[in-house]
């Protein structure tokens, strides 16, 4: 926990100027990948495919130019959000903010959880336990943590996380609000440091913050960690220069109670609870930003199956969240920021998995059949161009450790693939409307 | 393989791995969320909010402090990657050898494959030949084999020794002058060429001092004259007259009954369109010519056209056909016009012929060959010259019938006509587009071996115009593909759409094909040697279903028998070789089915050979290695094949010495046939085997049986 909240401290100082060396070795590397990808497209040997091939050629070539330009305008927004940052003053006031952890069967986290939130250093909060009905320990020892005086338990027959946060969310005193998930940590300044952007701004309507994973001890903890620092992480922080952060994590974020009682609270109708509120509220005109500074400590899957379910029930419930609001693509006219979004999610969420998907698929099926490894070798050394810069980058301006570029090498082939997959077919079982049989079942609780 | 290429296969490794390994993680994970594990996401479920991707809690770590808590994660630290690396090891090994690998595989799956391909090789398929780009192309026209040149000059050679008087009767010299003096002309050429003695005569010789006298063009005949004929006749001189013999009497008039109409049966009808010429189609299987391919088709006309002759017997071998080959008939009495008549009396023949010897370009190798022999034959019969043939056909069979498919559409067509030429009884060769052989094996697969399966190239497109080496390789194409699949030799071929010229000949003799079926441009109802006698040529001389589409456009069942009985009855009565073509896209619809089964069986009741192309271009090779020669006391059959060849059939004919008794012999019978022939049936000789016939003592048995030279490598 230590070692979190000292690189936190680092992150915070994101591309200062004192960085400008940082920014200088950054910006060459990404010159020289956006060179070696022109290099090695010179080498694509047109002339061997024809009919269908030569098609699929230039849509691939195509998609290629397409992801480059993407990681690039990311990449600028970045630098924007870093140079163009207006750091709030220090708190004149220090409002009530309620703290809100549901908890079901959360006996073994539920204390962890529950510490961290009493460290805080902001001086007004209130912390909220709603017991979901459970059926082990998690209401003695949440009543145990009564004592500290802050914390305040509410017990309530089983009805889901949704309902168990909008339980909170009413008997919560507070203007802002904290969810935090049970098997989370906080870092101790990350409510003073979320409350400061957003309780000066009443444009704002929530503030998402860093999920870092506490348990890299395997393979795939470190993949994911390579995938939280380069692919989340880094992405929010070009979402938020825009106040467009499409998603804020269940483990930590921080809402004006105003603006989600609003939007209608949390709906149990998607699989992606904390994505479809962050879109309702993105929707109603509200900002959204991305403090990268404010840290929740997570225990990720440690197993391929576990990752396999987790990942597979958010790319649906994301995809659910853009069905519920995909009539925004079809009104640029009447709100240019909604289509943006609703557009912006579809392409993420949506076309890149399946092209991904796609186009892996026929590299590796063109190396089977033909032998040749032009289309396999070029498609996802391009890719792997873009994941290294990416993660030398990070690793530059975050302090990260050095450990993740050969993940980061491996990455499109193992990890980053198997997660393409994944993503493809949550689009195509919810396309198909394929039954999700344990998210019908839970709702059988209520 | 370079580094670069290493890693390639590498990254192809890891990923085959990711993908194999999440398709089967997602897999399972659907699985698990069907109705009978139920039970499992329910606990899954009612977990926690927070490890929903926590399948199964029971999988959990059971152990509660930080030290279990780290044991557990090191083994899933330990059994992950070790499974992942596992699995793209080992597709890593198998991508980086995979030429071993495939070999391996190919090893076993395909030892059974490369068993069959040496069975194949060893029984001769699938063979390669050498390709020579340079080799001329053969020319495709008939061959004259040395056997036939060898039977023409035995026949010549016969009548050398004949007493021939050639008669110009000085009354038609004066009223019929033209005609008389060109048929006259034309004989004495033809004696001339052939350096046979003949005397010239003015008038009607008395008592038997010729063995055979010719009257050409003796359209006036008084009643003396014709007195003196009979009487010549009777005295057992066989006479050939030519022309409208006696149409006129002595003074010019019309005679009531020409004196060819007493003797050989014809009427003479007045022609209408005499200076239209019509070509003369031979009729086969009857004297004389016996060795005249049915069907054949010559541009030979009457010396005098004004009279067209028509009889009402059927088979008179020479006919007045069109250029297609059909006869003409009269518009009279329907019967046909004919060009030759052939008779018996008294124990002597005479011949009446429409023709006499033709006027042939002496460069014209085929017709002076037919010319000679057709006339030679003629004057041989008539003079009572022992005659000694080999039937064109096994068994004795009047003619014959070949059942061919063009397979060449993907409606698995070819296997109900295989089915209704099984049920029928019908050998058949398929001509298979090798390319849709997939697709439609039906005739391919057939074990019997009376279904023979031969080239249609490998694309249907037509052959004509293209390079040596781009038909060769077409024709290779598809012959591979056919042996590989039906186990069966290809030897022969037929070109698509009939477009083929000598250059596919030269492809398809390279390819070692033993035949080509082809167009109309040869008019016979017979196989023909060509290409210096190294192939056969089959001419579709008959009608093919396109030819019936055409002609009555929707399908009418007895009109189609109709056309298709009238077709093969035109055939058969000259003794050939019926060829029926059908198309899988016509003829294998279902709806011609009952029109084929009915046409099928009647032919049957007909009873020919019924062959295929293979077997009758073999039994024609075979046939013209058979050898005979004869005298009047013997005769002795060879056979200078390789193989033993079964159900020859000879016919004899102006045998002297009666009967022949052959109950002593073995593998022999006879019979005597409806023209009065002696018809001996050799059923099998073997390889250089020679059977002597003796028959001066009456008794027919087999004195020899040796191995001649042939059979000797000689």
């Amino acid at each position: 926990m230590a070692q979190s909240s000292s690189r936190a401290g680092d992150a915070m100082s994101f591309l200062t100027k004192s960085h400008t060396k940082t920014f200088t070795v950054v910006l060459l590397i990404l010159l020289v990948g956006v060179f070696a990808i022109v290099l090695s497209s010179l080498n694509w040997q047109q002339s061997v495919y024809e009919g269908w091939g030569q098609w699929l050629f230039y849509s691939m070539y195509l998609y290629l130019v397409f992801i480059f330009f993407r990681t690039a305008i990311h990449l600028m927004l970045c630098f924007a959000n870093t140079f163009f940052e207006k750091v709030p003053p220090k708190l004149q006031e220090y409002p009530l903010v309620s703290v809100i952890i549901p908890c079901y069967n959360e006996e073994k986290v539920v204390r962890k959880a529950v510490q961290s939130a009493l460290s805080l250093t902001y001086p007004n909060y209130e912390i909220i336990i709603v017991d979901d009905g459970s059926i082990d320990a998690t209401l003695d020892i949440a009543t145990n943590l009564k004592r500290h005086g802050k914390v305040r338990i509410i017990n309530q027959q089983n009805a889901g996380k949704a309902m168990a946060l909008n339980r909170g969310i009413a008997e919560a005193l507070g203007e802002y609000f904290l969810c935090m998930d049970a098997d989370s940590v906080l870092s101790p300044g990350a409510l003073e440091l979320g409350l400061s952007y957003l309780h000066g701004n009443s444009n704002i309507g929530a503030v998402a913050g860093t999920v870092e994973i506490g348990n890299v001890n395997n393979t795939i903890t470190s993949f994911q960690k390579l995938e939280y620092v380069t692919g989340l992480n880094l992405f929010k922080v070009a979402q938020s220069y825009l106040e467009m952060v499409t998603v804020i994590p269940g483990p930590i974020g921080i809402f004006r109670k105003s603006v989600v009682q609003k939007v209608g609270n949390y709906k149990d109708s998607t699989y992606a609870e904390d994505c479809e509120l962050t879109l309702r509220i993105l929707l109603t005109g509200y900002g959204v930003i991305y403090i990268p500074g404010m840290i929740a400590v997570t225990e990720a899957p440690e197993d391929f199956s576990s990752l396999v379910a987790q990942r597979y029930r958010w790319s649906r419930g994301v995809v659910q969240a853009i069905r519920e609001n995909i009539k925004w693509i079809f009104l640029p006219h009447k709100n240019l920021r909604n289509f943006m979004v609703v557009f912006y999610m579809s392409i993420e969420s949506i076309f890149i998995p399946t092209a991904n998907f796609i186009f892996a698929i026929i590299s590796i099926e063109f190396v089977l059949y033909y032998g040749t490894s032009e289309i396999f070798g070029q498609f996802f050394l391009q890719l792997m161009t873009l994941d290294l810069i990416l993660t030398v980058f990070c690793i530059a301006n975050e302090a990260q450790t050095m450990m993740l570029i050969p993940y980061s090498i491996l990455n499109r082939v193992t990890y980053g693939l198997g997660l393409e997959i994944l993503r493809f077919f949550a689009v195509i079982d919810e396309v198909l409307g394929l039954p999700m049989s344990w998210v019908k079942l839970a709702r059988k609780g209520l | 393989m370079g580094v670069y290429g290493i890693l390639n296969i590498l990254v192809l490794a890891l990923s085959l791995a990711t993908v194999l390994l999440t398709l089967l993680s997602y897999l399972i994970y659907k699985i698990r969320q069907l109705p009978f594990s139920k039970q499992a996401s329910v606990k899954a479920t009612e977990g926690t909010y927070f490890k929903r991707y926590q399948l199964d809690p029971l999988s959990e770590p059971t152990v509660t402090n930080e030290e279990g808590r780290r044991i557990q994660s090191l083994k899933r630290f330990q059994s992950a990657p070790i499974f992942f690396g596992t699995v793209t090891l080992v597709i890593f090994l198998t991508l980086l050898f995979q030429n071993t690998t495939q070999a391996w595989f190919h090893g076993i799956q395909n030892a059974s494959r490369i068993k069959h391909m040496k069975t194949l090789l060893g029984k001769g398929l699938l063979k390669e030949y050498d390709f020579n780009p340079s080799l001329p192309n053969p020319v495709l026209t008939e061959s004259i084999t040395n056997k036939e040149n060898r039977i023409l000059h035995a026949t010549i050679e016969s009548i050398r020794n004949k007493r021939i008087g050639l008669i110009t009767l000085s009354r038609n010299l004066k009223l019929n002058h033209q005609m008389t003096l060109n048929s006259t002309k034309a004989w004495k050429e033809f004696f001339k060429v052939h350096k046979i003695p003949v005397k010239s005569l003015l008038e009607i010789p008395k008592g038997d001092s010729f063995d055979v006298i010719i009257l050409p063009q003796a359209k006036l005949l008084s009643l003396q004259e014709r007195s003196d004929l009979n009487e010549l006749i009777e005295a057992g001189v066989g006479v050939i007259a030519t022309g409208p013999s006696g149409f006129l009497d002595g003074t010019g008039s019309k005679n009531p009954e020409p004196w060819a109409t007493k003797i050989w049966g014809i009427q003479f009808q007045k022609n209408s369109d005499a200076k239209v010429g019509f070509p003369s189609l031979f009729a086969a299987g009857t004297a004389p010519w016996w060795d005249i391919p049915p069907g054949l088709l010559v541009n030979w006309f009457p010396t005098d056209n004004s009279y067209q002759a028509i009889s009402e017997r059927e088979n008179n071998s020479i006919y007045e056909a069109n250029y297609q080959g059909r006869w003409r008939s009269s518009d009279i009495s329907s019967a046909h016009f004919v060009r030759s008549v052939f008779g018996s009396t008294n124990g002597r023949h005479v011949t009446w012929l429409a023709l006499d010897p033709p006027k042939i370009d002496a460069t014209d190798v085929v017709q002076t060959f037919y010319a000679s022999l057709a006339f030679s034959q003629a004057i041989n019969w008539t003079s009572g010259s022992l005659i000694v043939n080999i039937a064109l056909w096994p068994s004795g069979s009047r003619s014959s019938f070949i059942a061919s498919v063009d397979s060449e559409d993907q409606f698995q067509n070819a296997k109900q006509l295989l089915k209704i030429f099984k049920e029928e009884e019908f050998p058949a060769t398929f001509f298979v587009v090798s390319n849709l052989l997939a697709s439609d094996p039906a005739a391919a697969l057939d074990d019997d071996e009376s279904y023979e399966v031969a080239s249609h190239t490998d694309d249907h497109k037509s052959m004509d115009g293209k390079s040596l080496e781009n038909q060769y390789q077409h024709i290779q194409n598809s012959r591979f593909e056919i042996e590989h699949i039906s186990k069966k030799k290809v030897v022969g071929f037929r070109p698509p759409e009939e477009g083929f010229d000598e250059i596919t000949l030269n492809a398809a003799k390279q390819n070692n094909l033993s035949y080509i079926f082809g167009d109309q441009r040869f008019h016979r109802f017979a196989p023909i040697r060509i290409a210096n006698d190294s192939m056969t040529y089959y001419p579709r001389s008959t009608l093919d279903d396109f030819n019936l589409k055409t002609k009555f456009g929707s399908y009418v069942e007895e009109e189609i028998m109709e056309a298709l009985l009238d077709d093969y009855h035109r055939v058969s009565v000259v003794g050939g070789a019926y060829f029926l073509n059908l198309h899988t896209q016509i003829f294998g619809r279902p709806e011609y089915d009952p029109v084929l089964r009915s046409f099928l069986k009647q032919i049957s009741q007909q009873a020919p050979w019924k062959t295929n192309f293979e077997t009758m271009s073999n039994w024609w090779l075979m046939r013209s290695n058979i050898y005979l020669s004869f005298n009047s006391n013997r005769i002795t059959v060879r056979n200078g094949n390789s193989t033993a060849i079964k159900q020859i059939e000879l016919i004899i004919d102006n045998l002297k010495q009666g009967d022949i008794d052959i109950r002593s012999a073995e593998n022999i019978s006879s019979r005597i046939a409806k023209d009065g022939t002696t018809r001996l049936l050799l059923h099998k000789i073997e390889p250089g085997e020679e059977i002597a016939i003796e028959l001066k003592s009456s008794l027919l048995r087999k004195i020899s049986s040796e191995v001649d030279e042939i059979k000797n490598g000689k």
